[in-house]
């Protein structure tokens, strides 16, 4: 805003004002004429082949304008945005226009504001997003593009003497949104012609010299500290003076009803002219300028306009589509032009959501996201608005979560996220440039509310009478605000507030209104809103009109000006006597007399207002209603994605009762009491000691299995010892201090039966009925190149084995022991950097997918838990589906699989978590849970420091959700399958050693120790072998 | 251009006038403390109770040269300032002009009653 010194504010009350109006049509350079030249060319097409005629690919640049025709330069076709220019292949936005070969395309030098389509397709059941057809995420979201600020539009006439035309440039204003900073980097291009300097790396260039008349198009590119890059264009028309030279401007025209408003967004003007040699720069979306050569006293230039140099712009807009006509009987041609506002309000816009999240690795999700972030993010990337005209922000820092734009024009779709979340409006100004700003009367009076005074009006700057709308009562007598305060993704708390103003008895007069969904900082905030909207929708004044006594434009719609007003008892019918009262500009009109060279403005203004804060209401915890019912509703809900189907029912074993098994230092034990007890810890018993099962004390047993239908009894072990009792099961009596029959592998048997010679670990254990035994995987650490193998029999004698068709996988050096049965006759496995399947029980496999995403594998989420260093989010992990509904976890750096989640039952479902050796991420656990939300525990590991963490997905659609990071280590992380909020693990971080359970989904664990110590002696990092259970119906 | 009491519209001499006056202003509308607010320019109108054919024309084409575009500089006397000479010429520049006007032609070939209006013409 412009608030003049005291010398300006002599000079604007000096008579007379004097001011002549010039009309400037913007003249785009044509870069390119090229004809369609595609027999084949289909409706839609996007990538055309064309001939030029004249000009060149090369100064094709995006975002400028074709024009479409059936002659040389035409635009009987419409009009579409460039996307590039490559060859002779012309790139257009998507566009449904049935294309005709043969046809013109006229590239112009043009940036108009243009809306940009996002696009969503599905792949493989999967939605995948893109921005302007084809754009896939990177990381916008967490990076973002500088807002550029390069100052409006300009038109001015060369000066007569030195035949040049100086025009000042600054980005002073630009801002990176990732962090409010400015741009690092700066390199501006002031076109094409004879210009002093033709470019500068200065962010603030300063005078340029345009020495020539002509229409001239300046670029800016601008990038930020984390290397994005964003770009602006400005239009430049300088002008031979009418007496001076050819190249004039539009002498022969007129305006009418220049005005413009906070509540429309905007200004917007009828004008006609009659000189039929312009008749052809009448273009719809043409760039349309009303420039001015202006007087106060003699004394000629004008304070206002918001920006350098730019103090005798009174209007920029563009021409709006479908208004331009030809008055036959004066024979003037007539068009609307509208601020870049009203221009946004015949864009189309799609949907738009966001989420704010730590890691922003989708088009929808915002790194800390604000409702400036998401309305910038918005206009950057479904629009060209931000590349033609300055932006100014809210500045407001409060977190949002969730933000949908509406399916509407682009104007409204910001506006109403402006509007229900902060009470802000989005306004252009007389330049051209948009000011998102909180209403003033909403902001809190204090510091907060620190608008400059623009001017003191006193009787000397008005004209005629003050029309004083006053109210007598009042319009609303109760306001209820609602909103939700975010704590930002870091730690994701939502708290919602309501407040009621004036408070429990409301006003005697007018309605209620109700406004919720606002974005607040805390109750108090809240409550001073709800005071604040009351006393402004019963502001005394809410509109005073003047009639300004001459050209007062340093008064503008945006940003919001503050001016103070006298008035005296006898100025008007009500005796109201003001000395220095507040009022906020609300509209602002102009009429002009050019044979009076007359421009005046007249005013509206809105009183300024507060009012005390309102008060609490409690949020009741539960609806204070016993029975209600929802209206009947009409909405087309969005097509959901599907899940995969039902997971079948558990059914637990019968038999032996509740019971948590564990193997802690070689010695198995039991508690029927894990989640019942009370006191200090569940009751642990043993089981029996290693030697009862192996008949060597020697040996360490490593992992066990409980039979899934007969636990009591049958249990399949692996340990570390390489000779005699490698792998094997208790066939009889395994819950008793004398073991029954037993049998055992040595690592020669494995050599003898499954072609393996080194160490390996016993894997999954699966009942298979069909094979009238067991199939075990075993794996451990293997040798590369050694595949894993399968075994299934009843005994270790009839035991036979399979390998991975074709063997000979080279990366295969780490455990392929994870497997799942999925039912009939197929089998899923985790091997090193794939997943694969076998139809045959394990005859032969099939790679899903290996380390990225396979054919028939289709990528659905990029689900990155935390980044290990800030600068380097790359150590995430990836999350793929399978159409076979397989859910995995991979990570981008190293694909090691390392887990697969518990088995649900016969389900498909697997999850997996992988590793990244040193600054990377070692999964330490993940379970699928019934209802598909994802339970992951993790470590992070950044060379000196561990750092683990607790994760959590909602489904298997949505992001993972840190519930905490702590100093702890967990492996063995199970869920109890009969209820699925109940988890269990282990523990191995010193001074937190132990068995821990947790009721609630993990978001809380008890420790569950007890009196295992007593039992089995210390807990160390590696004491803990398996944490089993078994429950009866 | 010339110097003295010369008439001159864009250095070409014009007859003297039978009569001129400027132009009274209209007020455009009153300040809030009740001053007429006038615009910034002021007309000056010739008028000819005789005039030959080519002097009609010379104005003619004055006129027809900036009719749509383009200013002029007239040399006329000066509208009275505090520090200026009582019925000295002056230059103007950026003037218009509106279309002479003329009633009934004398004898076939002498207009009666010629009017040149003279506007935007800056004195302050």
């Amino acid at each position: 805003m412009t608030t003049p010194t005291a010398a300006q504010l002599s000079r604007l009350r000096t008579r007379p004002h004097r001011t002549k109006a010039y009309l400037s049509i913007f003249k785009p350079r044509v870069v390119l004429s090229a004809q369609l030249n595609m027999p084949t060319v289909a409706k839609g097409d996007r990538a055309l082949t064309v001939t030029a005629i004249s000009g060149t690919m090369a100064d094709v640049r995006p975002g400028m304008t074709v024009y479409l025709g059936t002659t040389a330069g035409g635009r009987q076709k419409g009009r579409l945005r460039v996307k590039n220019g490559a060859g002779a292949v012309l790139t257009v936005a998507e566009n449904s226009v049935a294309w005709v070969n043969g046809w013109y395309l006229t590239v112009v030098e043009f940036f108009e504001p243009w809306a940009v389509f996002p696009r969503i397709v599905v792949q493989n059941k999967t939605p995948v997003f893109y921005k302007d057809y084809d754009l896939t995420y990177t990381s916008e979201g967490r990076y973002m593009k500088p807002v550029v600020h390069m100052g409006p539009h300009y038109a001015t006439f060369l000066d007569p003497i030195t035949q040049a035309a100086q025009v000042w440039f600054t980005s002073t204003g630009s801002f990176d949104p990732t962090d409010g900073l400015a741009p690092t980097g700066t390199l501006w291009d002031f076109g094409e012609g004879a210009i002093t300097p033709t470019g500068s790396a200065n962010p603030y260039p300063g005078y340029v010299t345009f020495s020539g008349a002509g229409h001239y198009t300046v670029f800016l590119e601008e990038w930020t500290s984390y290397g994005v890059t964003g770009s602006g264009y400005r239009h430049i028309s300088i002008y031979d003076r009418p007496e001076n030279g050819p190249n004039r401007p539009i002498v022969e025209w007129g305006f009418e009803g220049l005005r413009g408003s906070r509540d429309d967004g905007g200004y917007e003007v009828d004008i006609w002219l009659r000189e039929q040699a312009f008749f052809p720069d009448v273009v719809e979306g043409a760039l349309v300028i009303i420039f001015t050569e202006s007087w106060e006293g003699g004394v000629s230039g004008k304070v206002g306009g918001n920006a350098e140099n730019r103090g005798e712009i009174l209007f920029t807009g563009y021409i709006e589509d479908g208004t331009v006509g030809l008055d036959p009987v004066s024979n003037r041609l007539e068009f609307t032009a509208k601020s870049v506002t009203g221009i946004m309000e015949r864009l189309a816009a799609f949907s738009d959501s966001y989420q704010s999240r730590n890691t922003a690795n989708k088009w929808y999700k915002i790194y800390n996201m604000t409702v400036d972030k998401a309305i910038i993010q918005t206009l950057h990337w479904q629009s060209t608005i931000l590349s033609i005209c300055d932006f100014f922000p809210t500045n407001d820092t409060k977190g949002v979560e969730y933000i949908d734009f509406e399916r509407t024009d682009l104007f409204s779709a910001a506006q109403g996220i402006l509007e229900s979340t902060l009470g802000a409006r989005m306004v252009a100004d007389r330049q051209g440039s948009i000011y998102c700003e909180v209403e003033a009367n909403l902001v809190p009076t204090g510091s907060s509310r620190d608008f400059p005074v623009a001017l003191d009006i006193t009787r000397q700057d008005w004209a005629g009478k003050v029309d004083i709308d006053f109210r007598m009562r009042e319009d609303v007598s109760y306001i209820e605000m609602g909103g939700i305060a975010y704590t930002g993704p870091q730690t994701g708390t939502n708290s919602a507030f309501l407040s009621g103003a004036p408070g429990t008895a409301p006003h005697y007069a007018g309605t209620t209104e109700t406004i919720s969904g606002l974005v607040v900082l805390s109750q108090d905030q809240l409550n001073e809103l709800s005071g604040n909207g009351l006393a402004r929708a019963n502001a005394e004044f809410p509109n005073v009109d003047l009639d300004m006594a001459g050209d007062y434009r340093l008064l503008d719609i945006a940003p919001i000006e503050r001016v103070t007003m006298d008035l005296a008892p006898r100025e008007n019918f009500r005796g109201f006597e003001w000395v220095d009262k507040p009022f906020f500009v609300k509209e602002i009109s102009y009429d002009y007399e050019a044979e009076s060279q007359w421009l005046r403005n007249s005013v509206t203004l809105e009183e300024e207002t507060s009012g005390p804060p309102g008060e609490t209401i409690t949020i009741p915890a539960e609806a204070p209603y016993q029975d209600w019912k929802l209206p009947s509703w009409d909405i087309e809900f969005p097509p959901l994605i599907p899940l995969p189907g039902l997971l079948p029912e558990v059914v637990p074993p019968t038999g032996i009762g509740d019971y948590v098994y564990g193997l802690f230092n070689g010695i198995y034990v039991k508690t029927s009491n894990f989640w019942s007890h009370t006191g200090s810890g569940p009751t642990w018993e043993i089981v029996n000691v290693p030697s009862s099962v192996t008949g060597t004390a020697s040996v360490q047993n490593l992992m066990f299995w409980l039979s899934p239908t007969d636990p009591a009894n049958q249990v399949y072990i692996g340990n570390t010892d390489g000779g005699v009792n490698f792998i094997g099961r208790v066939i009889t009596a395994f819950d008793s201090p004398t073991p029954g029959a037993q049998e055992w592998w040595s690592l020669a048997d494995c050599a003898t039966h499954l072609g393996v010679s080194t160490q390996r670990r016993l894997g999954t254990v699966r009942h298979m009925p069909a094979l009238g035994g067991y199939m075990i995987g075993i794996g451990g650490q293997a040798l590369a190149g050694q595949p894993p193998k399968w075994v299934e029999g009843a005994t270790a004698g009839a035991w036979s084995s399979y390998s991975m068709n074709g063997g000979g996988y080279p990366q295969c050096g780490n455990p392929r022991d994870y497997w799942h049965y999925c039912g009939g006759t197929t089998i899923v496995a985790a091997t090193d950097g794939e997943f694969r399947r076998s139809t045959n029980l394990g005859r032969n496999w099939t790679a899903l997918y290996a380390a990225q995403p396979g054919n028939d594998v289709y990528y659905c989420e990029t689900a990155t838990p935390y980044t290990y260093l800030q600068s380097n989010p790359g150590g995430g992990m990836r999350m793929y589906f399978h159409p076979n509904a397989m859910i995995g976890v991979t990570s981008a750096n190293d694909p090691d699989l390392l887990y697969i989640s518990p088995e649900i039952s016969d389900s498909y479902y697997i999850g997996y978590v992988a590793t990244n050796v040193g600054n990377g991420t070692i999964g330490k656990g993940i379970t699928i849970l019934p209802d598909y939300s994802i339970f992951g525990l993790f470590a992070r590991q950044n060379g000196t420091q561990a750092v683990n963490i607790e994760a959590f997905r909602p489904g298997p659609y949505d992001d993972w959700q840190i519930i905490r990071t702590n100093p702890f280590v967990y492996y063995a992380l199970d869920y109890y399958k009969p209820d699925p909020n109940k988890m269990l693990c282990f523990r191995t971080t010193a001074l937190a050693q132990g068995v821990y359970g947790s009721a609630d989904r993990g978001n809380t664990w008890v420790n569950k120790t007890g009196n295992l110590v007593a039992l089995v002696g210390a807990l160390g990092s590696t004491s803990c072998r398996g944490l089993k259970y078994v429950w009866t119906r | 251009m010339a110097t003295g009491s010369v008439w001159e519209i864009n250095g070409v001499s014009i007859p003297c006038p039978s009569e001129y006056a400027w132009q009274v202003r209209r007020p455009l509308d009153v300040q809030g403390d009740n001053r007429p607010i006038y615009p910034g320019i002021r007309a000056m109108e010739l008028r000819y109770e005789l005039m030959s054919y080519e002097d009609w024309e010379v104005l003619q084409v004055l006129y027809a040269a900036i009719q749509y575009t383009g200013t002029a500089t007239v040399r006329i006397p000066g509208f009275p300032t505090a520090t200026g000479t009582p019925f000295a010429f002056h230059e103007y520049s950026g003037v218009t002009l509106a279309e002479p006007a003329i009633s009934t032609i004398f004898n076939q070939q002498y207009p009666t009653r010629a009017v040149l209006l003279i506007a935007n013409i800056v004195t302050d």
